[in-house]
């Protein structure tokens, strides 16, 4: 997973991590079998991960900043963007595959688009565009290096909308997304840096009648292929648990151990 | 996502201080169970009452608590709807009010406990169904109807402001505006059901021309120049149903004899007929073919070249719902007298074709009329004559005494609808689903028992015995109704008021009190008293004007009484007594039985259906079906998880089978739990299983096309059913086509 940032939007700082953080999945799920032996599984729309991040022999300040972020020092909402986010897909699961699971992400009637994959064009849940605009998505935190935006359609026009926001939300930058036919389908793509001031971006649905899906949002650029969403989730950071290995006159090691678990 | 693999949803709607909001639910659930009083387990599972009740959890983020800013309050409106799976949509599961909400400083999730709204309810009853209304064909339902819409739910849209005749069908003639007059009617009407909402339609088994549906005196008439509407329901009757006769039916919307005719096609076409003066027939647009359920349609009528009392002509048009477009003008050109004093009444006749209900004429284009009903009120199929109400009943009680006698079912739907069911419709009819068990049920538990048997079923009704004044010149009114058993001591010059519960029903009282030693009249006539100026009925008889007496009757079975001294000496009423014109009050009850002789009978059932049940064929079909249900009782299914479809509804009737334990058979969901939380969704069935039904025959008869006897007997010899008891075991299953 390489690389992590954590902080509020537009503070994301980034804290020293190691490769073999463990990433756990719940989704609460239920399930009964019928007298034919028939299983039925219910599950819910949405999954919350958790991370567990563990430093050996490091001294207080190595955590200070995570310290802060579990008591408060640092006002939240905190969000968590990871290395792997950026390079596989910064977008929301529902706001990457819009309808997923009856989501309503991107709007609330949803279709279905071809999608480009690494196994070739898979028809995907979507949304429809409606005769106004949709509502913006959440806000994803960003860097402020170049960024791939890319959306998938059912026919060729415009496709998506996007734009930086500020901290406090407010606009600073915006642009369309329009989609030209390729082999299966119809994709769009735009390449952006957010600005000086641009801490998040958003996106939405302009007014139109096409089925759009297959967001992808990564730094730099991507291959015309999409992969799901793992997003930029607000996060709860744990209290760093303690284990006092060294203590001499002039300094203190410690194991930490950290959990972050998504919100939200 | 699919029926094996589904993402359950829920959305809850509440009201706990701050107004309606969509609330972040963490898990809720909600049951609902029919409970047939004092019957046995087949027999309770499949009447009776229920009042759906259930939790909320909820997610408060801002920690509202009953002393913080937008205090947490009790009481507000909770809807709850559900969803299996996100493809779905979503469907009504409880539509109730909060009862108790609580919470804790260490949690910000509040717990609501929700329950159906029976508040207006539970008010007292006060019916006002006059007697006089007696021979014509009323539904016990019909008083369901009432009481529900003094309690705000409506089967039929309400009379809106500017009605001047309102008549709701419902199970009864009894107008909401307006005043019926009985005397024109005939007996070729009965209440039918469409929809699950009953209305009126005429008699099949019945020869004549058509049959009245109203006859009303309006409360005022509209002025000349006033635009009129008459707004209604109607349900088309196939030929099936209804073979043969007039076809056209003919509602008035104005006084003066402006009518409207429908002439009972699959496709309703209408034109004016202007005291017998027609017009041309013209087609309303988006009128449904072959509706099978009540259609509501607006007339809209005027006259034409009105001067004075007279019109050069008359039109009519209609349309179907408040957005459909008009039909084009029937019109008649002619010469009318609208006051004609022969036309002062609206009356409603039906023909074969057409049933009609929620009928009202009103001068304003008020959208009100088209308001969604809140009420879903079927036939019980008992007839009343008289309705005899138990004093001092709230308006709940007495419909769960009418649905316990009639055998039927009466409660708040998940939909918010309060909704009373006949038996007939409660034991059969096509089913809304199979739910086979290998596919959806985790398994089938089963109960029976020997409580449920009985060698002998009693079952106790009361015919009401009908008093009228003769209308012969003087009428006196002589019916005592209500006698005081307690003594009034009233100070010089002092006012008591008393309130008087009438056993039965009276129609109209004696308002005019006279003292017990007024010979001048007969005297057991009029309303009586009696005083005394000592405690022990002593001392010198008091004025005739000593007492100034007003009654005034509150419902058909409660009076109020007003007693002011007139004297400047204190008086000790011993008496008082109304004494009314016409009034019903319960016979001998009659008891008819089945089984062993009552020496005999080890095991009896006795059921007292009260004065709800007033015929002889109506107690003996209800006799029939708990005898059978006793005789030879089936199992009841209870707590069966299924794979959940928050549209399923209590009283509704499924065919389940089970391979495992070779049922396969025809059962009533007589309860439902649900439960959820974030990708769980729980519903567990009560399961009645049900024997065929004469609806079930009827239904099968209508399909098959047998409408005569020798059809009928002809596919009985083609079935090879020449033994009763070859046609007993084909008619338990109508071979298979249940």
């Amino acid at each position: 997973m390489g690389r992590m940032r954590v902080g509020p939007l537009g503070g994301l700082r980034e804290v020293e991590s190691f490769p073999d953080r463990k990433v756990t999945t719940e989704r609460p799920e239920a399930s009964f079998v019928t007298l034919g032996g028939r299983r039925v599984i219910q599950r819910s729309a949405r999954a919350a991960r958790s991370w567990e991040q563990s430093w050996r022999l490091s001294s207080a300040s190595d955590v200070a900043y995570l310290t802060a972020c579990a008591d408060g020092s640092i006002p939240g909402p905190l969000y968590l963007h990871t290395q792997d986010a950026a390079l596989t897909n910064l977008l929301p699961s529902d706001v990457a595959a819009p309808g997923r699971m009856g989501t309503v992400a991107l709007g609330s009637v949803a279709g279905t688009v071809p999608v480009g994959m690494a196994e070739g064009v898979v028809p995907m849940s979507g949304v429809v565009q409606q005769a106004s605009a949709g509502a913006w998505s959440p806000i994803i935190p960003v860097r402020q290096v170049s960024h791939t935006l890319s959306a998938w359609a059912s026919a060729a026009g415009s496709a998506l909308s996007w734009r930086t926001v500020n901290a406090a939300g407010a606009q600073v930058a915006t642009g369309m997304l329009t989609a030209a036919a390729v082999t299966g389908g119809f994709r769009a793509s735009a390449t952006f840096t957010p600005g000086a001031t641009a801490a998040g971006v958003q996106v939405c649905t302009p007014a139109g009648s096409l089925v759009v899906g297959g967001l992808r949002l990564t730094e730099g650029a991507h291959d015309p292929v999409w992969l799901p969403g793992v997003g930029v989730p607000q996060v709860v950071v744990g209290d760093p648990q303690q284990t006092l290995q060294l203590a001499t006159a002039t300094e203190v090691r410690s194991d930490y151990t950290v959990t972050l678990r998504e919100v939200g | 996502m699919s029926r094996y693999d589904a993402i359950p949803d829920a959305l809850v709607t509440a009201d706990l201080g701050e107004g309606l909001g969509v609330q972040p639910v963490i898990d809720w659930s909600v049951s609902r169970k029919m409970s047939g009083g004092g019957l046995p387990g087949q027999a309770r599972g499949a009447s009776g009452m229920s009042v759906g009740s259930g939790t909320v959890t909820l997610d408060s983020p801002a920690g509202r608590t009953p002393w913080t800013t937008g205090p947490v309050r009790p009481g507000g409106r909770v809807s709850l709807d559900a969803r299996a799976d996100a493809s779905e949509t979503f469907a009504p599961v409880a539509r109730m009010v909060a009862r108790d909400v609580s919470g804790a400083a260490s949690s910000r999730s509040l717990s609501v406990s929700i329950e159906d709204d029976l508040t207006a309810l539970r008010a007292p009853a006060a019916i006002t169904i006059p007697p006089a209304l007696v021979g014509l064909p009323m539904d016990a339902a019909g008083v369901v109807a009432l009481l529900a819409a003094q309690a705000g739910y409506h089967a039929v849209p309400p009379p809106v402001v500017s009605a001047y005749a309102a008549v709701p069908l419902v199970g009864s003639h009894v107008p909401a505006v307006g005043i019926q007059d009985a005397s024109l009617f005939d007996p070729h009407t009965r209440f039918i059901e469409r929809d699950s909402q009953a209305g009126l339609a005429r008699a099949i088994e019945v020869s004549g021309f058509v049959g009245t549906a109203f006859n009303v005196t309006p409360t005022q008439t509209p002025s000349g120049a006033a635009a009129t509407f008459a707004t209604f329901d109607y349900a088309y009757i196939s030929p099936s149903e209804a073979p043969g006769g007039y076809t056209y039916s003919g509602l008035d919307v104005r006084p003066g004899g402006l009518r409207v005719t429908l002439n009972g096609n699959d496709t309703p076409a209408i034109c004016v007929d202007a005291q017998g003066g027609m017009g041309d027939w013209v087609s309303v647009p988006g009128a449904p073919s072959w509706p099978a359920g009540w259609v509501r349609m607006q007339v809209q009528a005027e006259w034409i070249g009105l001067s004075g009392d007279t019109a050069t002509g008359a039109r009519v048009r209609a349309r179907i719902g408040a957005t459909g477009a008009w039909s084009a003008w029937s019109t008649y050109v002619g010469s009318i007298d609208t006051a004609d004093p022969a036309y002062t009444s609206l009356k409603g006749y039906l023909g074969t074709r057409n049933g009609i209900r929620g009928y009202q004429a009103h001068t304003d284009d008020d959208p009100a009329v088209w308001a969604s009903p809140s009420a879903r009120i079927g036939v019980s199929g008992s007839l009343l004559t008289a309705v005899l109400p138990e004093p001092a009943r709230s308006g709940w009680e007495t419909m769960q005494e009418i649905a316990r006698a009639t055998l039927g079912w009466v409660g708040i739907d998940a939909d918010g609808m309060l909704t009373c069911r006949g038996r007939d419709k409660l034991r059969g009819g096509a089913p809304a689903e199979t739910i086979i068990s290998e596919d959806s049920l985790e398994d089938v538990s089963w109960t029976i028992s020997a409580d449920d048997v009985a060698d002998r079923v009693e079952v106790t009704y009361r015919p009401p015995t009908l008093l009228t004044t003769a209308p012969v010149y003087p009428y006196y009114p002589s019916h005592t109704v209500w006698e005081s058993t307690e003594t009034l001591t009233l100070g010089a010059g002092r006012v008591a008021t008393v309130t008087a519960e009438i056993e039965g029903s009276v129609a109209r009282i004696a308002d005019m009190w006279l003292p017990v030693w007024n010979t001048a009249l007969p005297a057991a006539s009029y309303s009586r008293w009696n005083a005394f100026p000592n405690s022990d009925g002593t001392g010198t008889q008091p004025p005739d004007n000593a007492l100034a007496i007003e009654s005034t009757l509150l419902s058909s079975n409660r009076v109020h009484i007003r007693v002011r001294n007139t004297t400047a000496a204190t008086l000790y009423v011993t008496q008082l007594t109304i004494r009314a014109y016409t009034a019903a009050r319960a016979g001998e009850a009659v008891t008819l039985s089945r089984g062993l002789p009552a020496d005999k009978a080890r095991a009896p059932l006795a059921y007292d259906l009260g004065t709800w049940v007033q015929d002889d064929d109506t107690a003996r079909e209800i006799l029939d079906w708990l005898e059978g249900s006793v005789s030879n009782p089936m199992p009841t299914l209870s707590s069966v998880r299924v794979i959940p479809n928050p549209a399923r509804r209590l009283g509704q009737i499924v065919k389940v089978t089970d391979r495992t334990t070779s049922l396969a058979a025809k059962a009533l969901i007589a309860g439902i739990s649900m439960s959820g939380s974030d990708g769980s969704l729980t519903q567990t069935l009560d399961l009645t299983i049900l024997s065929t039904t004469f609806d079930d025959i009827d239904t099968w008869l209508t399909r098959e096309g047998l409408t005569t006897f020798d059809l009928l007997d002809a596919r009985l010899t083609a079935l090879g059913l020449d033994t009763f008891d070859k046609l007993d075991d084909f008619l338990s299953r109508l071979g298979g086509t249940l």
